[in-house]
């Protein structure tokens, strides 16, 4: 875990995996004789909601969608952060993550967060998040809260355009157009790979 | 083979002409010909894609038959990419305000706790009381050691079959932040 992504996303993690403590210690720290007591009123005496300081059950819930939706993100992030990515490996796992989080589901932990048992080792991926157009065949799924199918469409295709797999569309800025030639910086190494590419090449990037 | 040529603290105002200069610098200290080199790969800031033209234009009269190349590291493509979706990065329109919110949210709140030793000890009470083990208390540690610097400027260069990096940080950085990546 090498960027401040990467670290903002464990903290999603533990956060999940502790939820049901946290609360439960923020109820204590809000309570009467808390040491958070006076943050539930304002400057001038006003009241402060109380759910401006802990977690409703939709932040809850967004969090662990969030938490599960984002995990093709942070298997690309630590393969890029890996000591030999090479191009060729570097497009089939951009492609593979683009294509999972084009997903209309994915599975998400069951929370746990509240029981006894210990919650390190307990989690499991038990339900299914699914888009709205899915969920109507299916009873059994997890509506998709809008903001995590935002994070996964606005991810997947922020990172086709910096990876110079497509652009945006001059006269409709919401329509990508995939490129008709990869960039030359991956065409290159991926063509003269010899698993990839042809012509019994075994040449390396030091002979161009 | 992989070889950290320079590692300095960077006083100056990191534009495009300073660092390559401070690249130039680096090479010769090194004993490196500019001729050798093939590549060159930084972040996506506009000041570490132009200090890449601009160490090519210093080094122009020294190549003889081919360009250095650039590429932008996409580890932090990732991230840029990943922050701009989830609505925490600096970007100029906030693509996802709500998540963006919820995060700064959850941040506050775990900051509040673990920088706090009486509110720690209120979690750890509720954790005890709960049995939980104690490598499970352990690792809501997560906050303190992971904070990484955002402003380091990674710069590695391909010369032939080997991996030569450059590292530079902001000189308020340097003190008691791990260097990672």
């Amino acid at each position: 875990v090498t960027t401040r992504w990467n670290s903002d996303h464990e903290e999603v993690r533990a956060t999940n995996i502790f939820m049901g403590d946290l609360q439960r210690s923020i109820a204590i720290m809000l309570g009467e004789n808390g040491c958070d007591a006076g943050l539930l009123k304002g400057a001038n005496g006003e009241a402060i909601d109380r759910m401006t300081l802990m977690f409703s059950s939709t932040d809850k819930m967004i969090l662990r969608q969030y938490e599960c939706a984002a995990e093709p993100v942070v298997l690309l992030s630590k393969f890029f952060q890996l000591d030999v990515p090479t191009s060729h490996l570097a497009l089939v796992h951009i492609r593979a993550r683009i294509a999972q989080l084009r997903e209309p589901k994915f599975s998400m932990y069951a929370d746990i967060s509240h029981s006894t048992v210990q919650i390190l080792s307990g989690r499991v991926k038990t339900e299914t998040v699914m888009l709205d157009e899915v969920i109507e065949h299916d009873e059994h799924g997890v509506a998709m809260h809008r903001c995590v199918e935002t994070f996964r469409s606005e991810f997947a295709e922020d990172l086709e355009i910096r990876a110079g797999l497509a652009t945006r569309d001059e006269n409709n800025p919401l329509v990508l157009i995939p490129v008709e030639e990869l960039p030359i910086d991956i065409a290159i190494s991926c063509l003269l790979h010899p698993l990839v590419g042809g012509e019994n090449c075994t040449c390396c990037l030091s002979c161009l | 083979l992989e070889a950290v040529l320079a590692f300095d603290q960077f006083s100056e105002s990191k534009t495009a002409q300073n660092i390559a200069a401070w690249l130039v610098d680096g090479h010769r200290r090194a004993g490196l010909k500019a001729d050798y080199i093939l590549c060159h790969a930084t972040d996506g800031a506009s000041n570490a894609v132009a200090s890449s033209v601009e160490f090519q234009g210093i080094t122009s009269g020294l190549k003889t038959d081919r360009d250095i190349r650039h590429y932008v590291c996409m580890a932090h493509q990732v991230n840029r990419s990943a922050k701009y979706a989830s609505g925490t990065g600096d970007f100029r329109f906030n693509q996802n305000p709500e998540l963006g919110a919820l995060l700064k949210k959850m941040h506050e709140i775990n900051g509040r706790i673990y920088r706090s030793e009486t509110r720690l000890k209120v979690l750890f009470a509720v954790q005890k009381e709960k049995n939980r083990q104690e490598e499970s208390l352990m690792s809501f540690d997560f906050c303190s050691s992971h904070r990484p610097a955002d402003s380091a400027f990674f710069s590695s260069i391909l010369y032939h079959n080997s991996f030569l990096f450059f590292i530079t940080m902001s000189s308020e950085k340097l003190s008691g932040v791990p260097i990672e990546g």
